[in-house]
């Protein structure tokens, strides 16, 4: 485990890998002096609510670093029907060398793991499912979103799960358009360390006019 | 109950206070008003509770006219503003009549003014909030000619005060800047050089043109939590700074984060302003004794003894 500096009131916390992530976070959520923690694919940022409680916080990093971490609780599978019409759907086909229907058939006939969620409410960041549809990050942030340049898995790494419409306004990654049709709000605390499913649907088409726009 | 009515509300004015913390790990970026000292002081000139919403204006421009007699004040960037057609002063709590216009004009030094109300405005907060996340798009919609807000219960300010305020400044800016948490992603960690606020600055990252700053590596990094004030280094080269709406995860190296008091610097640069960065200790330290001392004097509202 390192501790990397983060500015005055964090600390960047570099572990091995995700499960690594996820059972840190659980016991470092509750510590006193702590007011958020962001589980990243090896890193967990921890920041404190007050910049005199970073030393106190970094000790007991190191001190729950020095135990065997409880291993994380078992799965629950979510079933996430989406929509496969992204903008970025056939460069994503292009980089891969697969068909569009090859990336479809690849995303939904696997199981993902939620590693994490972040960027903005409701996106969550997959791991695992089929090593076929790595892609690159793009080069350039989009304009739009400052150094959101997207991640580096974009089409399954993340469900672009923001209300529909705000997400295509925002545009902010090189995106498969996987499309959630829940409500962000609502879903996206259930999502940590969760299994997901991605059949294919189209019911979501029937909404999606009336979710265009912020 | 004492509202506030928006006749015009200037090129952007949002809703701000404090913050929302505790939700960055479902996507939810702490947002809070971005120059947070200006915030703060604007709150504390009217004996409001910590947390009171305030207005955010960009670039000036708002006029607003109370219901009942409330007092007000103006933080921040430096504007000109008028009651009833009364110059007020500048970080001077004044009194607005019913029907009174309180009217700003544009900003002349820094870009984002405060206008603190007597009891802070009270509308419905999301996630414990009334901030404007303008990433997201969580908390109250930016106002608009014709909005009523609610403001909160409000006790007469108990002294009159004054406060010696410094406007932001104009010309080149130097912002304090903690090294890490990935500075061994840059070719040369000095951070020498001067840049140029560009005009796609926003509350989620204020972008720097200029020159760029060469990458010791290549490579991906894998996404990972970042923090208000955390430079980004876009494989461009070009340094992206994080506002208070910035996304919570990023996968481009951070090569440093801003002090907490150069954020609020960062708040009030105009496009087309210059800075230059300056490197300081990597974490601040406070000696044990003067720790003890800090918490024992918290709940006198000893914020931060740098």
């Amino acid at each position: 485990m390192r501790l990397l500096p983060s500015g005055e009131r964090a600390v960047l916390v570099e572990v091995a890998d995700l499960d690594e992530v996820l059972a840190l976070a659980g016991s470092v959520r509750n510590m006193a002096g702590v007011e958020d923690v962001v589980p990243g694919e090896r890193t967990l940022l921890v920041t404190v609510t007050s910049a005199l409680d970073l030393a106190a916080v970094r000790a007991a990093l190191a001190d729950v670093a020095s135990h065997p971490l409880p291993a994380a609780a078992p799965a629950r599978t979510v079933e996430i029907p989406v929509v496969y019409d992204g903008r970025d759907l056939a460069d994503v086909a292009a980089h891969t060398g697969l068909t569009v229907t090859q990336v479809i058939d690849a995303h939904t006939a696997t199981l993902w793991r939620v590693g994490f969620g972040g960027f903005a409410p409701g996106f969550a960041y997959l791991v695992g499912g089929d090593a076929r549809l790595e892609v690159p990050r793009r080069a350039e942030p989009r304009p739009s979103v400052p150094g959101g340049g997207g991640p580096r898995r974009p089409l399954l790494r993340h469900l672009p799960a923001l209300v529909a419409g705000r997400l295509a306004a925002h545009r902010p990654y090189r995106r498969g358009a996987v499309r959630r049709r829940e409500r962000p709000a609502r879903a996206a605390p259930a999502w940590h360390d969760r299994t997901v499913r991605c059949p294919r649907s189209s019911a979501w088409l029937s909404c999606s006019s009336s979710r265009q726009g912020p | 109950m004492a509202e506030l009515l928006v006749l015009a509300p200037g090129p952007l004015t949002l809703i701000q206070d404090g913050g929302r913390p505790g939700y960055a790990a479902m996507g939810v970026s702490r947002s809070g008003a971005f120059d947070t000292g200006a915030y703060e002081l604007g709150g504390r000139l009217l004996d409001n509770p910590p947390g009171a919403a305030a207005l955010e204006v960009l670039l000036g421009r708002l006029t607003v006219q109370a219901t009942a007699a409330t007092w007000a004040v103006i933080t921040g960037a430096l504007v000109k503003a008028t009651v009833a057609g009364r110059p007020v002063g500048y970080g001077e709590p004044f009194y607005l009549l019913p029907g009174e216009q309180l009217a700003l004009g544009m900003s002349t030094r820094g870009i984002r003014a405060y206008v603190s109300v007597a009891g802070g405005i009270d509308v419905p907060p999301v996630l414990g909030s009334r901030a404007r996340d303008t990433l997201s798009g969580l908390g109250p919609r930016p106002l608009a000619a014709g909005d009523v807000l609610p403001l909160g219960e409000a006790a007469p300010p108990t002294r009159a005060v004054v406060a010696p305020l410094t406007p932001p400044a104009e010309g080149t800016v130097t912002l304090e800047v903690m090294p890490g948490p990935r500075t061994d992603w840059l070719a040369d960690p000095a951070l020498d050089g001067e840049w140029t606020v560009a005009p796609d600055s926003n509350r989620v990252g204020v972008r720097l043109t200029g020159q760029t700053w060469p990458r010791a590596r290549t490579g991906e990094l894998p996404s990972e939590g970042v923090v208000r004030g955390a430079i980004q280094l876009p494989p461009d080269g070009r340094p992206v700074i994080f506002g208070p709406d910035h996304p919570t995860t990023g996968g481009y190296p951070v090569v440093g984060v801003l002090s907490d008091a150069s954020c609020d610097l960062l708040a009030q640069l105009r496009p087309g302003q210059r800075v230059r960065f300056r490197t300081v200790a990597k974490e601040r330290t406070i000696a044990p004794e003067r720790t003890a001392a800090v918490f024992a004097d918290r709940g006198a509202g000893v914020k931060d003894l740098r």
